[in-house]
């Protein structure tokens, strides 16, 4: 078992394999050896840090990413090598913005690749088939266009 | 009038000087001039500064995450099919981080219009400036001037030639053009080594009868591109002046048999391969037909454009497969007669591990199919759709065969067997279920899926509910299998038929999460 304590002094007893989904948690444990001394996840709260343990309960067993994936493949290529999220998954993102965002700045500091990838779709996911202005709806943006800049960028052709 | 902009003539009350009013009027004036300045500085402050301030506090792909991980966001949704350009438009910095993230612009699918040509040119320009030195994946396909039956139109040179000039960058091409203009790319003439990078090729000239087969022509530089995937169609393979030797997957499309066989010579190393043949109008005019031996294709899909699967016989006798591993072979309702003898004779001559066969749209019978099968022992997965109604087999003498219990797993016809889905015609549901029920015998197959649809001739009276073709009870299966530990999903379709009509009932459906 792993003590893990988040930002907010919360502790955390997780199994090794679990918490070695995380390449940063990974590495601390190689750096230290064998040890009870509680690692300290700086940059994560509790709340965060719940939701990034049921993902990693939950995807455990999962294979490793294959070394295309590590490597040069870009999420094109990883993406249609990829299987769709599965229902889970598609739950377990379906949270208020501020708390996706802060997965994946989370899953960033953790260095969990699949579920940085994930949450990535995720939020691809929310502006995919929106028009410019929903798009700036969702995420609270203005135009900083300036009308001459407006007029110059509407010219470039999407369409193929 | 607008009064902002009040002038009057010069003064001329006074000599001197102007009047005390044309003083203050000159003074407001300027005042004004000053505000109005100020308002536009203020203005254009607000457009160029104080909205973008604010996105930097609103939005979460400047407040909160990394640029190199806002990218990683764009990079999934453009990989989803979003266009580059959307993002672009949102505001500034998604339009810089989208123009600094190159492999945002790797992909270009471009469908050429003739009223597009400038445009389709700037598309493709931009791609190739965006996505710095990354592989290509380009896609040209003109299928406006085949829908609208209009002349020929000349494609866009330029739109050829900035092709050609990243042709270092080609990873992926496909062309789906006039049969003419393959000719056209060449790749940059100043280097010797044109494409190092293709991995795939796809080629879909449009349709060219035999008088075309010179014409139809794809060759770039001395040092031919060495892709490992092509898929063509509609033209002979000695057209394409690729690196065969080191293609593993092959999809070709409107090819002659012989071409066909061919093709299996010239890709040596092909594992995967896809085929579907046209016979020559005129069969006196065919070249003779080679033997083919091919040791490592393991995939093997044959799907006939023929009426005749006697057509493309030497496919099955000519051909040897040490190391096939998967067949399927499509038909169509026309071609009634798979070569029942010939493939057996393909598999017992190929000697080879089968372990997947997928018979689809098919005409066959009882023995065909007990024919065939006895000569795939290997066999994992077997699926079969025959050509409904008339090409349906007979199911009991197969499930007779499964069903048959044997001491010695090895003497088990079909003793690997994982997965079975076939539909045909059935007397008795008794030997599909003993069939099942097997599983649970020392050294029994392991089954994971079983789907029969299984039709049956009935009475006008009976189409609704046709009497029972069981001894058993096949609402209790379910139990019987869990009961001897059994997983398995099940589902026993029978189909009532009577003239047109049919009614289908599930008897048995057992799912099992994957």
């Amino acid at each position: 078992m792993v003590i893990l304590i988040t930002s907010d002094n919360v502790k955390y007893v997780v199994e090794k394999d679990v918490a070695e989904l995380s390449v940063l948690v990974k590495n601390m444990l190689e750096d230290i050896g064998p040890s009870d001394e509680p690692i300290p996840l700086h940059n994560v709260t509790s709340t965060v840090f719940n939701k990034v343990l049921e993902y990693c309960i939950y995807h455990r067993n999962d294979p490793p990413p294959s070394d295309d994936d590590e490597g040069c493949a870009s999420p094109l290529h990883k993406y249609l090598a990829s299987h769709i999220c599965s229902e889970w998954d598609q739950r377990f993102f379906d949270v208020d913005q501020a708390l996706l965002f802060d997965i994946i700045l989370a899953a960033n500091y953790l260095d969990i690749k699949t579920l940085l990838d994930d949450a990535c779709k995720a939020v691809a996911h929310l502006i995919q088939g929106k028009s410019t202005e929903e798009i700036r709806g969702i995420f609270n943006i203005v135009n900083d266009f300036t009308p001459e800049e407006e007029a110059r960028v509407k010219k470039e052709n999407v369409s193929s | 009038m607008n009064k902002a902009h009040v002038s009057i003539q010069p003064c001329t009350i006074e000599s001197g000087g102007q009047c005390k009013g044309c003083v203050q009027l000159d003074c407001l004036n300027k005042q004004i001039t000053d505000a109005t300045i100020l308002l536009e500085d203020l203005l254009k402050k607000r457009d160029d500064w104080m909205m973008t301030q604010i996105n930097t506090r609103h939005d979460p792909f400047t407040s909160i995450l990394p640029r190199e991980i806002a990218s990683l966001v764009f990079e999934h949704y453009v990989a989803d099919g979003g266009s580059v350009f959307f993002l672009s438009w949102v505001c500034r910095t998604w339009r810089e981080i989208a123009w600094a993230t190159p492999s945002l612009w790797t992909k270009i699918n471009i469908k050429i219009r003739p009223w597009n040509r400038q445009a389709d040119v700037q598309f493709l320009k931009a791609h190739i400036r965006h996505s710095g030195r990354l592989p290509l994946s380009i896609s040209l396909v003109d299928r406006a001037r085949r829908l609208e039956e209009a002349p020929t139109f000349p494609v866009d040179e330029t739109l050829v030639d900035t092709v050609n000039q990243c042709s270092d960058r080609w990873e992926y091409l496909e062309l789906e053009l006039d049969p003419y203009l393959l000719q056209s790319f060449r790749g940059r003439s100043s280097s010797e080594v044109v494409a190092p990078m293709l991995e795939e090729l796809v080629l879909s000239p449009d349709f060219c009868g035999p008088e075309d087969e010179d014409r139809v022509l794809f060759s770039v530089g001395q040092i031919k591109p060495r892709p490992s995937k092509i898929k063509f169609k509609n033209m002979p393979p000695q057209n394409i002046d690729i690196e065969w030797g080191v293609v593993t997957s092959v999809d070709a499309s409107g090819i002659y048999l012989h071409e066909a066989l061919d093709l299996l010579l010239r890709a040596p190393h092909a594992t995967h391969c896809k085929l579907e043949i046209y016979t020559l109008f005129n069969s006196e005019t065919a070249p003779p037909i080679p033997s083919a031996v091919q040791h490592n294709l393991q995939v093997l899909c044959l799907r006939s454009s023929c009426d005749r699967w006697a057509q493309i016989l030497p496919i099955f006798t000519n051909l040897t497969l040490p190391n096939l591993e998967h067949l399927k072979i499509e038909g169509d309702k026309r071609a009634q007669d798979l070569p029942s003898t010939s493939l057996v004779s393909l598999l017992v001559r190929s000697s080879c591990p089968l372990a997947t066969l997928d018979l689809n749209e098919v005409h066959l019978t009882a023995d065909d199919l007990n024919m065939v099968l006895t000569a795939a022992p290997s066999l994992k997965k077997l699926s079969v759709s025959p050509c409904l109604p008339d090409g349906c087999p007979e199911l009991d003498p197969l499930f007779g065969l499964l069903a048959k219990t044997a001491d010695d797993a090895s003497q088990r016809f079909l003793p690997l067997l994982e997965s079975i889905a076939i539909t045909g015609f059935i007397a008795s549901w008794d030997p599909v279920v003993d069939f099942c029920l097997q599983a649970s015998c020392p050294g029994g197959r392991p089954l994971t899926d079983v789907e029969v649809n299984g039709r049956v001739s009935v009475s006008v009276s009976e189409l609704e509910c046709p009497p029972p073709r069981s001894s058993t009870d096949l609402s209790t299966l379910h139990t019987t299998l869990e009961g001897r530990g059994i997983s398995m999903a099940v589902r026993l379709r029978e189909i009532a038929v009577h003239d047109s009509c049919e009614h289908s009932t599930d008897l048995v459906y057992i799912k099992v999460n994957a």
